[in-house]
């Protein structure tokens, strides 16, 4: 004799198959989202706020950090003491290492980690023959 | 302009008291024709870096 199942016993099965296929849904779109968070987070870029960046260079940050890699840039030879600058190149070069090294550090990183440098120097430096001859 | 900082010696000489020799980093010398006048001053150098961090 055939059991016949009473009114609403299939549905417990199908809301048993219903419930895990949304748990498993569920899962996956919540490991979506975790993925697409730690996406997101990876492509952040943290900023470090220059105490000492005059006003003249327009620039409020010194360094921009992409997961592992921070710019440190606008380091001009500006004596964050007393705001003076030095007329001569070797002070000024001195000063402006002094204060890469400060933001360097403040971005987290040290001198030893320092990937690559660019010098801007004024063209009339490098284009002067007696700069080149004193050098 | 660019060239290597190493043609520059005044520079690259202030340059080995920042950095180890074992590493010290690629640096490149830009001529620009202008830089920011601070506190009625010129300046006549600038840096920007990439830096690994730990």
């Amino acid at each position: 004799m055939k059991e016949v199942s009473r009114p609403g016993q299939e549905s417990y099965f199908e809301l048993l198959l219903s419930a895990i296929l949304i748990g498993v849904t569920c899962m996956w779109l919540g490991s979506c989202f975790v993925i697409h968070d730690a996406y997101y987070v990876d492509r952040q870029v943290y900023y470090t706020q220059n105490p000492f960046s005059p006003n003249a260079t327009g620039t409020d940050y010194i360094s921009k950090a992409f997961r592992s890699v921070a710019f440190v840039s606008a380091q001009l030879p500006l004596n964050a003491t007393d705001r003076s600058v030095m007329e001569d190149l070797h002070n000024q070069t001195n000063q402006t290492l002094i204060n890469l090294k400060r933001a360097v550090t403040n971005a987290g990183g040290f001198m030893r980690n320092v990937l690559k440098v660019t010098v801007y120097l004024l063209v009339q430096l490098v284009d002067d023959a007696g700069y080149r001859e004193r050098a | 302009m660019m060239q290597d900082i190493e043609k520059e010696p005044e520079v690259a000489g202030i340059f080995s008291q920042y950095f180890e020799e074992a590493s010290f980093p690629a640096a490149t010398i830009i001529g620009v024709a202008d830089l920011p006048i601070i506190e009625g001053k010129q300046a006549l150098v600038s840096m920007e870096a990439f830096v690994a961090l730990p």
